[in-house]
């Protein structure tokens, strides 16, 4: 015969609280259950869920992107409303100025490479997470310089020369005005050089980028013929040039590439043709 | 869908046939490796586009094949011109061919007065290459181009290229070009002088609103060399009133400049748009001018559209022209190229577009032209004083084009 137990108020009350909790443990295990399989299927139908990186939404227009982390950088290209950019999550101090600056991806062609690039924290942008994760860091900066001074050297058919010194600054990504001053010289001559310069930059990989320009300006010289036979003391000249140019980070650069020349008069004039090379360094 | 005439089906075999002509004709002659180059890379543009035209995954790519037929009843010139361009590689690059022929016959007053037949033929062929390559924020462009006629040799290398700015409303673009020709004599053989060109210009495009756009563009073009031409002859008056002729002598140098402003303005409700371009020019020669070339445009439907434009064009002679020289007070530089007197030209065009199905596309355009000089004589017989007249001329031009979008 099967003895029960005997009651007493104390077991009563032991075993109540014993179903009472195995109850509990049943009900954490559902909860704890269902909230898993509420997260498989997530995971499962969400990617967006599942963040491990991040990106940074441009609200404002033409935000400007900063070849470094300040305003004093040269700027490499301007954002478009709702662009999204892949973005570092730490922000970058502002060089020698108050503020922090996003690293951001900005992709450009040919190919859509992705090029390392800064944006102002206090411009209107917000960070959203993406299941992208790209490793922001891994990318060079270039830190390219938004004015410099640029010595100039050019060998022209003939024997020609020029050497110039000129103050260049970027008022837009990608052109550069330049006021320089110099010498146009032959073996034995010299004479004052001066003009302004237009041209354009475009990043075609890595730190190179091919370039254009345009430049008139006028040559002073002590007397008549002494630029070529008929010049006189002030003579027009015009010139064009095309090349490469390396952008050597923290504020140098050097180029090189074709260089094309007239000096003319009302009356007569020479062309001359040639190689141009400068060394370019950052303010 | 409209369905393509059978000249517009079979328009692909047409424009084999004709590359193949050209082709023959290039290998009849002896060419200079770019010249076989380019030719080969028109040659295989057409065959990659015409078949195969999928996989260029480009929007950018045609083909052109125009022929132009210039009559002024003293000169004719029939001008086949062919051009072909693709997008490759996701578009970034652009690779482009062509070849043009002028086929001239021409007794004109020069011909005729100092010329020993009274008519010259000759034949110009000219072949070009372009490589383009779309980079950030603009194209950058470098390009060749060959022309070769009898007496005559000319190569010209160029780059150029264009950037936007503020949401692609303002654009500047720069360009540079050098060229080095040969001058020749075909009555001597030993005759051969070289003529430098260097080109630089620098232009602005800005977009003003929805509906119109402003484009400024300034070029200085330098010519140093053998600037003058082994047949012209200047004129020299006689006492007794006929003309003698001795060879030009020209300054060696010239330096041009121009500017040109253009305004684009769309009429959105009439489908129609308006070009009008004022050019000012100016050189060391003292030679200035004046272009103004307005043009009128409406799509009729979306597959026919036709313009309407006129030109006029008046300039100043040389700073050293002369109708005909004073024997008795000859100065250093004495030229016979009419080109360099004051005259006018006139022009007035109409060019009809039909555009096809399958990216096809016929245009024409007829024009008529007419030159006056103000100070250059046709002298006839130059021992006769008596049949001298101002000299002037009107032409037709008419032309014929199929273009072939893919």
């Amino acid at each position: 015969m099967k003895k029960f137990p005997r009651f007493t108020w104390s077991g009563a009350t032991i075993n109540m609280k014993r179903a009472l909790q195995q109850k509990s443990n049943e009900v954490f295990i559902l909860k704890i259950t269902k909230v898993f399989a509420v997260l498989a299927i997530t995971l499962l139908f969400c990617d967006g869920m599942a963040s491990t990186g991040a990106q940074l939404v441009i609200d404002g227009e033409g935000i400007i992107v900063y070849s470094g982390p300040s305003v004093k950088y040269r700027a490499i290209g301007i954002t478009d409303r709702g662009q999204k950019l892949p973005v570092s999550l730490q922000k970058i101090p502002g060089y020698k100025e108050v503020g922090d600056f996003y690293k951001v991806l900005v992709k450009v062609k040919p190919g859509n490479r992705k090029r390392l690039g800064y944006i102002s924290s206090s411009e209107q942008v917000r960070i959203e997470h993406t299941s992208e994760d790209e490793n922001i860091d891994s990318y060079q900066d270039f830190l390219l310089a938004k004015s410099a001074v640029q010595l100039a050297f050019a060998v022209l058919n003939d024997k020609n020369y020029q050497v110039a010194l000129g103050y260049l600054i970027y008022p837009l990504p990608n052109l550069y005005l330049k006021a320089f001053v110099g010498q146009a010289l032959s073996l034995t001559r010299a004479s004052f050089l001066a003009g302004i310069e237009v041209g354009v930059d475009y990043f075609i990989g890595g730190p190179w980028s091919a370039y254009l320009s345009f430049a008139p300006g006028m040559v002073f010289s002590n007397g008549s013929d002494q630029l070529f036979l008929g010049s006189k003391p002030v003579t027009q000249v015009i010139q064009g040039g095309a090349g490469l140019r390396y952008n050597a980070g923290e504020h140098a650069a050097l180029s090189f590439g074709l260089l094309q020349a007239g000096y003319f008069n009302t009356a007569t004039g020479v062309l001359l043709s040639g190689m141009m090379i400068t060394l370019e360094v950052g303010l | 869908m409209i369905l393509s005439p059978l000249i517009f089906r079979r328009a692909p075999q047409f424009f084999f046939d004709t590359l193949f002509l050209i082709i023959k004709i290039l290998r009849n002659q002896k060419k200079s490796f770019v010249e076989q180059f380019v030719v080969g890379l028109l040659f295989g543009l057409t065959l990659v586009q015409l078949p195969f035209s999928n996989i260029c995954e480009a929007q950018e790519s045609n083909f052109d094949f125009i022929a132009r037929y210039y009559d002024d009843s003293e000169t004719q010139v029939i001008s086949p011109h062919v051009n072909a361009k693709a997008s490759i590689l996701n578009d970034d690059v652009t690779v482009g061919a062509g070849y043009a022929m002028d086929i001239v016959t021409s007794s004109s007053a020069d011909v005729r007065s100092w010329a020993s037949q009274g008519k010259i033929s000759d034949t110009r062929r000219e072949v070009s290459g372009s490589l383009g390559a779309n980079l950030e924020g603009g194209a950058l462009t470098v390009g060749v181009v060959v022309s070769d006629e009898n007496d005559y040799h000319s190569q010209t290398y160029s780059i150029g290229g264009s950037r936007d700015f503020f949401d692609k409303n303002t654009t500047v673009d720069l360009g540079l070009s050098m060229g080095n020709d040969h001058v020749q004599s075909s009555s001597d053989k030993g005759f051969d002088q070289v003529m430098k060109t260097g080109s630089m210009s620098v232009g602005i495009t800005q977009v003003l609103n929805k509906i119109s756009l402003m484009q400024i563009l300034y070029e200085y073009t330098i010519q140093s060399g053998y600037l003058a031409s082994p047949y012209r002859a200047a004129r020299i008056g006689q006492t007794d009133g006929s003309v003698i002729a001795i060879s030009e002598n020209v300054p060696n140098l010239r330096a041009k400049q121009d500017v040109t402003l253009k305004y684009i303005y769309y009429a959105l409700g009439s489908s129609m748009a308006t070009s009008t371009a004022v050019r000012l020019y100016w050189d060391n020669w003292g030679v200035r001018s004046i272009t103004l070339e307005p043009q009128l445009t409406r799509d009729f439907s979306k597959d026919f559209s036709m313009s309407l434009d006129f030109r006029y064009y008046r300039q100043t002679q040389s700073s050293f022209y002369k109708d005909k020289y004073d024997q008795t007070s000859l100065s250093p530089f004495l030229t016979g190229n009419k080109t360099l007197s004051e005259y006018w030209t006139g022009l007035v065009g109409i060019r009809p577009v039909l555009k096809l199905s399958y990216g096809w596309e016929i245009y024409g355009r007829v024009e008529y032209y007419m030159l006056k000089y103000t100070n250059f004589t046709d002298i006839g017989v130059p021992s006769n004083p008596n049949d001298d007249k101002l000299y002037g001329l009107t032409a037709q031009v008419f032309s014929l084009g199929i273009l072939r979008n893919f």
